[in-house]
């Protein structure tokens, strides 16, 4: 196995079993060299099989190789790049809901009569209304990062589609064997956000089904 | 009337806090999950739970089932506040026990409206 693959497949857990079945392609190869042909009239024949065998298995190495080496992402900070967008818009959030406070209390003070001087409060308030429309300049930044990732998850996804494909993997054997069990009692039933066409329900029909 | 807000996100609970505080509900405390959660309704009586679902290590739906299975606290009226928004997520929460269902986003109408059905 090559430094580079060893490295990858250190760094990626998901490219270990990769790296254990170029290892197996690698043993059978030195098993194939060690044959003992028997008698002289198969001999040609053994040997001429057995290097087509040992060309065919270079090949499906080297290409193997060329899809993982492209499996590594152009940046490694794709992590780093979802973590800011959490951050970003958890922080825009904030900012928001503090500036609707603002007015809030503003327009509470105008509506109680407490204010001494109207035109102060309703300041207050246009102020809080300007850093709202500010603070939605988070959309920008974050989507911009998101859009980068997904650019980079769709190379890897077609990357990952081509190795399954060229060892062969069913698709229920990368079922059963991808990730740890999440330990929750109703881990099956964590679906996340749904759209009406993946079969979420608004919130009508959820009340219809409370009675 | 005192109400706990569970949601593993701080800005969710400030926005149901901002919305509560509209409303007139003042006396709200705040949970991070189930587990926090169960320890506050333990030693606090709460008048009203407003749930999220998806948190760890313990989810909104495992906290509901803790407080049904206690007989100390099961008439205590539960909100699931949640985006999971699938029929078999809202038969498995009227099945464990949930007052209400809100589905995010909501709006302060929904909120307003599912409160006032489960505490009058």
């Amino acid at each position: 196995m090559s430094a580079s693959l060893q490295s990858a497949a250190g760094t990626q857990p998901g490219l270990a079993r990769i790296a254990g079945h170029v290892a197996a392609i690698s043993g059978e190869v030195d098993r194939l060299l060690g044959i003992e042909t028997e008698g002289a009239h198969t001999r040609a024949d053994k040997l001429s099989q057995t290097l087509a065998e040992m060309r065919a298995m270079a090949s499906l190495l080297a290409e193997m190789r060329a899809e993982v080496v492209g499996l590594a992402p152009p940046s490694s900070d794709l992590g780093d790049a979802l973590d800011a967008v959490v951050s970003e818009t958890e922080g825009a959030a904030f900012e928001i809901l503090r500036q609707a406070e603002r007015a809030q209390a503003a327009a509470g003070r105008l509506n109680r009569g407490e204010t001494a001087d109207p035109s102060t409060d309703l300041a207050e308030v246009d102020a809080a209304a300007t850093s709202i429309v500010l603070a939605c300049a988070f959309q920008d930044i974050t989507g911009q990062r998101v859009r980068k990732v997904l650019s980079t998850l769709r190379q890897v996804e077609a990357r990952v589609f081509v190795l399954v494909q060229m060892l062969g993997i069913r698709p229920e054997e990368t079922q059963t064997q991808s990730g740890s069990r999440d330990p929750r009692s109703d881990a099956h039933l964590l679906n996340g956000p749904s759209s009406a066409a993946e079969g979420g329900l608004g919130q009508s029909a959820v009340d219809d089904l409370f009675g | 009337m005192k109400i706990l807000v569970v949601d593993d996100y701080p800005t969710m609970r400030r926005i149901v806090k901002n919305l509560l505080d509209q409303i007139g509900y003042k006396d709200v405390e705040e949970a991070g999950n189930g587990v926090e959660a169960l320890e506050k309704i333990k030693v606090h009586r709460y008048d009203l739970v407003i749930s999220d679902w998806n948190m760890e290590p313990m989810t909104g739906l495992e906290l509901l089932k803790e407080v049904r299975a206690d007989a100390g606290l099961s008439k205590t009226p539960f909100i699931m506040v949640t985006a999971e928004s699938k029929t078999e997520n809202v038969v498995a929460a009227k099945q464990a026990g949930a007052s209400q269902y809100i589905v995010k986003p909501f709006t302060a109408e929904t909120l307003k409206a599912k409160i006032a059905s489960v505490v009058g």
